[in-house]
């Protein structure tokens, strides 16, 4: 008991402290941040890279392997929710307002200025995709699928508590002892209660000021810091309303709405824009991605300094970004997904995700670079100039853009709620020893504290602080999620021992006989 | 049995009804060839003027719903003409008498005459001419009012006493057989002597200008419309033998077209007599001076004339109608340096809306996100901290411009030099003005100077604040030989004063930028002798590329700074298009892309201490990890 205390306390601590630094010195604090991240990217950028690309391999094993049958919970449970409210929920958990961001600024971006190639070429066009789609494909899902997965497992098959200490305290203990697992566990279960709560009050600080210049774009609103305290408010009062009815109801629903409007937008530009360059353009992504998968997940650009930069810049960042949102988006994931079998799991949080993701940018950066190629052009120098204006300068060659501008700045908004939503819900989760149904109380005491943190941070101008310190998270995270999958290999090597396999299979046909005879003793029942 | 006939001839009907839309869905697709477009295809020549005219009749065309693909612009005359007849446009904006001289005709001088022949001509070999828009855009032979007051040069005829004439001309107008160079030099004798051709697509105009007002050539060919004649003050030579033919500018149109879109001809009516010399000037000067896009001009113009709704307008293009911002300061002027860093950037991003901001700082527009680019001085760099220059801003070069000098004017006579002065007037707080007064005062200790920002926005308002008094001499940064100071010199009361002592203390060192200058006698209307003064250069300024969060681009950048920097290859077009030889003066902070790769010598094969322990300690870890994974459990 003593170390969940220990976790709330120091979480809570450690944020305070690092808050205070972040608004007396958000300089030094950022340096030091930022020092910590490139520090580790020029030392340990095999590592890294080496690391995301072993995820997918792992999970690759996981879906088709020998533990590709066992269910992420009881035997006989079935999955909590639909497999379409499931995905949706998968989505805004994981990218959100990340999509929309960035579907027409990084294409766009890659097309312009690519590494090793030149610039505003077919060559260049061919590659934005392939390397947009490294970076939102495979590997981000993969990234998430391992995070969600060793908690999943345990929580749901050994009935742990989902903390992210989870799998350290269950398989390693008798390896590590029962002090050095304590330590452990705590340690990453700080770090990951700390790279929720930062990384959420940065993403807050980020979307809400995206919401304002939205709202300037579209309506003229002057973006004053009191317009964007109102939207952070408007947010709170939305999201705590939410978080208070629980997930298979708040979150759910707001998924369910995001993923409507946010197809609703791409059919827009998908059929109101140049439709067949478009779908042209995923048929080739789809094949240059999948054809160079794996020269793109080793390629580091060792023999020039200049590209070496480029990948720590892009791919790494990226790749550390979403090993930065593992603990949130893992535990979140983990939380949807109870009785779904590991190999419906990896299918649906990497392969699903991932075509579709695909899509998105086929759609949005294919738009964009049709605008660029062959029509009026001039959306790329905007998108290097400022890649906040990017997706609305982009509607402005649609037609119907004002329409298109406020169902997307809907869409942000609705994204950033369920961020919030889902982020209050894990905080909570992690803070109440992993209780899979946190009270309302603690729900909306993190989430007041997740806006007041906010709130800090736009006043005091410190987006860049939260941000900074969201993605240096990830570094001694990346050897937590390592240490993890020791323990979910661990586990599962036990969980599927012959006499285990067999026993299992035995269950299964007795049951299976049992409903059988169940049936035939009483035909007029219905079936289940 | 009767049930079955039914169904079959159901059947029937649907395969019927299948086979004609499959028949006419492939007559639709045989039909997507060239010559039946479902499009109307609108192309123009490659300048300014047809591309405005083109996007008129563009605008005109959607707004009685016909879908439009642009072709503006497509090629010189002569190609946007043979595209025409090749059936690859369907409509582009041609001039009569140009029409004339394609079908071998001469050239008539008066237009409706003119307009009446190429109609009929034309309507036989299956085009159209629908109604002219108004205005008439004749060539014309330009020179510098100096020159011609030098050689008295009013009529071409003049010329002939001139030997063999240097030109600087079009592309296009050495091409044409009947009314080009070679037919007018032919007409008038004349012989000649250099000539500079440039296409007009590729910024040539102005390479026109630079060569005329540079004194390469004696005159230039434009045309009557070009804005500047007026802004340059050129003598216009009058076409005394009539040589060069009405040109009216009229839609020229496939008889295709106009039957595959009834509603073609009314959109074209609709810009009949509408468009006035003058107006054509206005908006081709708001494309190339204020570096507006044509798109966004020639819709301006129609929702103006009522012929296009404000409300139903939608501008396509140009960004998303996100303009690029280029900042510059109050008193520079666009026919000046600062014009030279507008009009490069839009030779650089001719597809993005360029929109000048004026403002007293540009450089700080910059490092707050507001502008792209900026003119400044390299003073703007630094902040005066103590006695000394501090380097401050986070922006960085990325071309020369110019020179600016300071000029120290006064009315006093009693008055010596910049250290006598009182009161000195400057512009307001920030301004270049300011800035290097502050900077000039503090290098050479003069102390006892008052420095009085003022709210000036033009030269002669800072002029003004010496005549109503308030201050004893003025201090401006200005190009040498800048027009508004020299007209308001010419009132004979001015005078200028030259700074003194620079050299005795540390100044030289502690503001590198301001550099020892003298500003040329006879600069100025009774300027007798030379002008001890200091100089700094004028550059182009972008944000830094130099940010060290994570690299200085990638989804890192946006969390900390939301304007991304310019990229390398742009940096290097922008300092072409510049065309500046001289580089960035080493005081300012230089784009990266600019300097001059360092030589590195070899590289130590030995890692540094920290690379070493770092990696041996991960290594270790995934060893012990691997270990994990492979351990037995123990017995307890």
């Amino acid at each position: 008991m003593l170390s969940k205390r220990l976790v709330l306390i120091l979480s809570m601590g450690l944020s305070a402290a690092i808050g205070l630094w972040g608004v007396f010195f958000p300089d030094q604090l950022t340096g030091s941040a930022v020092a910590l991240t490139s520090g580790a990217l020029k030392y340990l950028d095999w590592m890294f890279m080496l690391a995301c690309t072993l995820f997918i391999l792992l999970a690759l094993y996981l879906a088709l392997g020998p533990y590709a049958d066992i269910k992420l919970g009881h035997d006989d449970e079935e999955p909590e929710f639909s497999t379409a409210s499931w995905i949706a929920m998968l989505f805004a958990g994981g990218m959100g307002s990340g999509l929309l961001f960035w579907g027409v600024a990084e294409p766009m971006y890659h097309f312009y200025s690519p590494p090793g190639v030149e610039g505003q070429s077919t060559e260049a066009a061919r590659a934005a995709f392939a390397i947009t789609n490294l970076h939102w494909g495979f590997h981000a899902w993969a990234i998430y699928g391992v995070c969600a997965l060793v908690i999943a497992y345990f929580v749901f098959r050994k009935d742990a508590p989902s903390m992210v200490s989870t799998p350290i305290e269950y398989s390693l203990r008798p390896l590590l002892g029962a002090t050095v697992t304590r330590y452990l566990g705590v340690v990453a279960d700080v770090l990951a209660v700390m790279a929720v709560v930062f990384g959420l009050a940065g993403s807050l600080g980020m979307g809400t000021l995206l919401v304002r210049s939205g709202l300037s774009e579209v309506f003229g609103i002057e973006p004053t810091l009191t317009v964007a305290v109102i939207i952070l408010l408007v947010m709170t009062v939305c999201f705590l309303l939410s978080a208070c009815t629980g997930v298979d109801k708040g979150i759910k629903i707001l998924s369910n709405m995001n993923m409507i409007i946010a197809i609703a937008i791409m059919m827009v530009v998908l059929f109101a824009g140049p439709t067949t360059f478009i779908l042209d353009s995923f048929v080739n992504s789809f094949g240059d991605y999948l054809s160079q998968l794996v020269f793109l997940s080793f390629r580091i650009f060792s023999y020039d300094d200049s590209l070496r930069g480029w990948t720590h810049g892009w791919t790494l960042t990226y790749l550390i970004w979403w090993i930065a949102w593992g603990p949130f988006v893992g535990i979140f994931i983990a939380r949807i997904s109870r009785g779904r079998t590991i190999r419906e799991f990896c299918i649906g949080v990497i392969v699903v995700p991932t075509v579709f993701s695909m899509l998105w940018f086929a759609v949005f950066g294919g738009a964009a670079i049709y605008i660029e190629m062959f029509g009026g052009g001039g959306l790329a120098e905007v998108v290097f100039e400022d890649v906040t204006k990017a997706l609305f300068a982009f509607f402005g060659y649609l037609p119907g853009a004002t329409v298109i501008n406020i169902l997307a700045l809907i869409l942000i908004f609705v994204f950033l709620v369920t961020s919030a939503d889902s982020g209050t819900f894990v905080v909570s989760m992690m803070t109440t020893n992993g209780n899979l149904n946190p009270d309302t109380k603690t729900k909306l005491m993190w989430g007041i504290i997740m806006s007041a943190i906010t709130f800090g941070v736009l006043v005091s101008g410190s987006v860049s602080v939260a941000k900074a310190m969201a993605i240096t998270g990830a570094v001694p995270f990346t050897f937590i999620v390592l240490i993890q999958l020791v323990g979910l290999f661990r586990a599962l090597r036990e969980d599927e021992s012959p006499e285990k396999r067999d026993h299992r299979l035995a269950m299964r046909m007795a049951r299976a006989q049992a409903a059988h005879e169940a049936a035939q003793a009483n035909p007029s029942a219905p079936s289940k | 049995m009767s049930n079955k006939t039914r169904t079959g001839s159901f059947a029937k009907s649907i395969t019927k009804a299948l086979g004609g839309a499959l028949l006419a869905s492939s007559l639709v697709l045989a039909g997507c060839g060239d010559q039946d477009a479902p499009t109307l295809r609108v192309g123009s020549k490659d300048f300014t003027e047809s591309e405005l005219l083109a996007e008129l009749m563009a605008l005109m065309a959607e707004s009685e719903g016909i879908v439009v693909q642009r072709a503006i612009p497509y090629g010189s005359a002569a190609v946007t003409f043979e595209g025409l007849k090749q059936d690859k446009l369907d409509v582009y904006p041609e001039y009569n008498g140009t029409g004339l001289v394609f079908l071998g005709q001469a050239p008539l001088a008066n237009g409706d005459e003119s307009f009446e022949r190429v109609k009929k001509l034309y309507g036989e070999l299956g085009y159209d001419w629908r109604g002219r828009f108004g205005f008439s855009n004749d060539y014309v032979l330009v020179t510098r009012p100096e020159t011609a007051e030098k050689h008295d040069l009013k009529d071409i005829s003049d010329l002939g006493s001139l030997g063999a004439v240097d030109i600087a001309t079009d592309v296009t107008f050495t091409q044409r057989p009947l009314d080009g160079l070679g037919a007018m030099l032919r007409r008038y004798g004349l012989s000649s002597g250099r000539v500079l051709s440039y296409p007009l697509a590729e910024g040539g105009k102005d390479k026109i200008m630079q060569a005329l007002l540079d004194g390469e050539v004696t005159v230039a060919e434009m045309f009557r419309t070009d804005p500047q004649i007026e802004a340059f003050d050129l003598v216009v030579l009058k076409d005394d033998l009539q040589f060069f033919p009405a040109y009216q500018a009229a839609p020229l149109v496939r008889d295709s077209a106009m039957k595959r879109f009834p509603t073609l001809s009314a959109a074209m009516a609709r810009l009949e007599d509408k468009i006035s010399a003058d107006q054509m000037r206005t908006m081709i000067s708001e494309v190339e001076f204020n570096g507006r896009t044509v798109g966004a001009v020639a819709l301006d113009f129609l929702v103006d004339q009522g012929l296009l709704d404000a409300t139903a307008a939608t501008e396509s293009g140009g960004g998303g109608g996100q303009p690029l911002v280029v900042a510059i300061g109050p008193l520079d002027s666009l026919t000046g340096p600062a014009g030279k860093a507008v009009r490069a950037a839009r030779a650089v991003f001719p597809k993005r809306a360029i929109k000048v901001l004026r403002t007293p700082d540009p450089l700080n527009q910059v490092t707050e996100g507001k502008a792209r680019l900026a003119v400044a001085g390299v003073d703007a760099f630094y902040t005066l901290e103590g006695d000394k220059a501090a380097l401050t801003s986070s922006d960085e070069a990325l071309g020369v411009v110019g020179y600016r000098m300071a000029h120290i004017v006064t009315r006093d006579s009693s008055l010596t030099s910049l250290s006598d002065v009182k009161k000195l007037g400057v512009g307001p707080a920030g301004s270049a003005s300011d800035h290097v007064a502050r900077m000039v005062l503090a290098g050479i200790g003069a102390s006892g100077v008052d420095v009085v920002p003022g709210d000036f926005n033009n030269v002669k308002a800072y002029f003004e604040a010496i005549s109503i008094g308030g201050v004893d001499a003025i201090l401006l940064m200005l190009p040498v030989g800048d027009i508004t100071m020299h007209d308001l010199m010419e009132d004979g009361n001015y005078r200028m004063l030259p700074i003194e002592g620079w050299n005795e203390g540390t100044a030289p060192l502690s503001f590198s930028f301001l550099r020892p200058a003298k500003i040329p006698a006879g600069s100025y209307p009774g300027q007798s002798g030379a002008v001890e003064t200091l100089s700094t250069q004028i550059v182009l300024a972008g944000p830094s590329g130099q940010r060290e969060a994570f690299g200085a681009q990638g989804p890192g950048t946006t969390g900390t700074a939301s304007t991304q920097p310019i990229p390398a290859t742009t940096i290097h077009e922008l300092a072409e298009a510049l065309g500046s030889v001289e580089n960035v003066d080493p005081a300012a902070p230089t784009a990266a892309a600019l300097q001059p790769a360092l030589e590195e010598g070899p590289q130590p094969l030995v890692a540094d201490a920290a690379t070493s322990i770092v990696n041996l300690a991960v290594a270790i870890f995934l060893a012990y990890l691997v270990y994990l994974l492979v351990a037995r459990k123990p017995k307890r």
